[in-house]
């Protein structure tokens, strides 16, 4: 429930949002959405097209989550990403030393990770690390 | 719109059971020991419901459950499933059915036997991709502290106290209700020294996960005094629900939650409210997290934005201030059975309204609020229900 069912890292690379990074932009007004609307978010159009997400953001918020659900080892450290250009990723921070090191407002870039293991099959995914101010 | 629920539908009786981990009850218990209660207070019986309708999230599987339970006779009866707002659904359908002149006397109720489920917290039900499920509601609503704290440039400490001292006013109210599931008192230095759950946030920042039922019965408000001299009116029913906003675009701050404010925008419209901080007695919110209740005191408009902190610092919503909120001591410490909880708060503004609220009571109420918040706070779908009479 909490999850959803483990498959294959096979499988899940068909879906164009998991893996592949793909959004939406719309070709009316503009508007980047991720994880992909059908409908523009901002002007109620359909006519829409792929948008490849960058891997680079910066940290909206955050929380430091001592209590994560089953098979994760605390603490995670959840974060909100603004995209660089637009849309948003719910996602975790990896390889802080301390959780104290992620603010609001620092700068992440994203990369492919395991993120835990399911009833057996380990769950690829995208997690975040700082990277330093250009 | 072409209607307003306003004065149309009344409440003329109402039971709630204990909350808490009732592990010595089942399900069917504690719809029976609710409506039990409301039967009695409004002098109806089972043979007088014409329909129901019932919210659970995790307990009932379609409007059967609450026909077997009750052991009702061929009636109409619908489940209703609308996230944490599911009890304020159930009684807006249910009131919408009686304006609308199909029943007379209908059932509104709220049920969750959430211990049964195993859980020990609320886990995030949001399974879109991979990284999304990772969230637990605690943290869920954890970040929204964050940054609430680095927007109107609280430190750390001073955010926490903040939020200390909502938790400390709903035990103070908790521990005078004897339903309520948590009846400590607490102290703010108990509140920040407690185990971090999702920091910021705290084990006294997160309400407890309970058993319980509660319900309403309705009637139109043209037969309310045939029942009793004291019906309490009911003067808005608003639900919103989302885009989910906050999942997609950037421009969602994480320091509001805009469904709450919506909501509240159209209840206060349909109720005539032009004043919410003056003009209500008192309010029972969603406060899952002592942030969720600190943020929805400004998407209410019961204080202006980033200020809240002023507010409850000078103890306006305690229960001898200018605006109490939660006096029967809130999902915090009365519980969160979620489909039971939006018709929980109901009942307190109901025994409040009708001077039955015992060592809670508060002076002379004429107006309360009742605020449920559904899913998160980046993509909720609220409720809000005045009541009055």
């Amino acid at each position: 429930m909490t999850q959803p069912a483990p498959a294959s890292p096979l499988f899940w690379r068909f879906n164009p949002e998991v893996y592949r990074l793909i959004g939406i932009k719309c070709k009316d007004c503009g508007h980047i959405s991720y994880p992909r609307t059908k409908i523009c978010h901002e002007c109620g159009s359909l006519n829409l097209e792929e948008y490849k997400l960058p891997k680079k953001g910066t940290v909206h918020t955050y929380c430091v989550n001592w209590t994560p659900p089953p098979t994760f080892e605390p603490p995670i450290t959840p974060v909100i990403i603004d995209l660089e250009g637009g849309g948003r990723y719910q996602g975790l921070m990896t390889e802080t030393s301390t959780p104290e090191d992620v603010k609001v407002g620092s700068k992440v870039e994203m990369v492919l990770r395991k993120v835990t293991t399911d009833r057996g099959l380990n769950v690829y995914g995208y997690k975040f690390r700082l990277v330093e101010e250009e | 719109m072409a209607g307003s629920i306003k004065d149309r539908v009344a409440i003329i009786g109402m039971g709630c059971t204990r909350f808490g981990e009732l592990w010595d009850k089942g399900p069917t218990d504690l719809v029976v020991d609710a409506v039990e209660e409301a039967y009695a207070d409004a002098g109806v019986g089972a043979k007088d419901i014409e329909a129901l309708w019932g919210g659970s999230i995790f307990t009932a599987h379609g409007g059967r459950f609450f026909t077997e339970a009750l052991r009702m006779q061929y009636i109409p009866a619908t489940h209703v499933v609308n996230a944490c707002a599911s009890g304020q659904d159930a009684i807006r359908n249910a009131a919408y059915a009686v304006a609308a002149g199909i029943y007379d006397i209908v059932l509104a109720i709220g049920v969750e036997k959430l211990k049964d489920e195993g859980m020990s917290g609320l886990p995030g039900m949001d399974n879109r991709t991979h990284t999304h499920a990772v969230a637990t509601m605690p943290g869920m609503f954890a970040i929204m502290a964050t940054k609430y704290f680095h927007r109107y440039g609280l430190s750390p400490e001073e955010g926490k106290t903040m939020l200390a001292r909502i938790s400390v006013k709903s035990h103070a109210n908790g521990s005078l209700n004897p339903k309520a599931h948590l009846r400590n008192v607490l102290t703010v230095e108990k509140v920040l020294n407690a185990p971090i759950i999702a920091w910021p946030l705290g084990l006294f920042d997160c309400c407890s996960v309970s058993d319980g039922g509660a319900v309403a019965i309705l009637t139109s408000a043209d037969r309310a005094k045939e029942f009793r001299k004291d019906p309490v009116y009911i003067k808005a029913l608003q639900i919103c629900g989302t885009p989910s906003s906050g999942r997609i675009t950037s421009e969602y701050d994480y320091t509001h939650v805009e469904e709450s404010y919506r909501a509240g925008l159209a209840a206060y419209k349909e109720a005539g409210v032009t004043d919410p901080r003056r003009e209500l007695s008192m309010a029972e919110v969603h406060d899952c997290f002592s942030i969720t209740e600190a943020v929805t005191m400004e998407d209410l408009q019961f204080s202006p934005r980033g200020k809240v902190k002023d507010d409850i610092d000078a103890g306006t919503f305690e229960l001898s201030g200018e605006l109490p909120v939660q006096p029967d001591g809130g999902l915090k410490c009365f519980g969160h059975p979620i489909g039971a909880s939006g018709i929980r708060m109901v009942y307190e503004l109901y025994l409040q309204l009708q001077g039955r609220a015992d060592k809670r009571q508060i002076k002379d109420p004429k107006l309360g609020l009742a605020h449920s918040l559904g899913h998160e706070p980046y993509a909720a779908l609220c409720s809000v229900c005045i009541v009055g009479l």
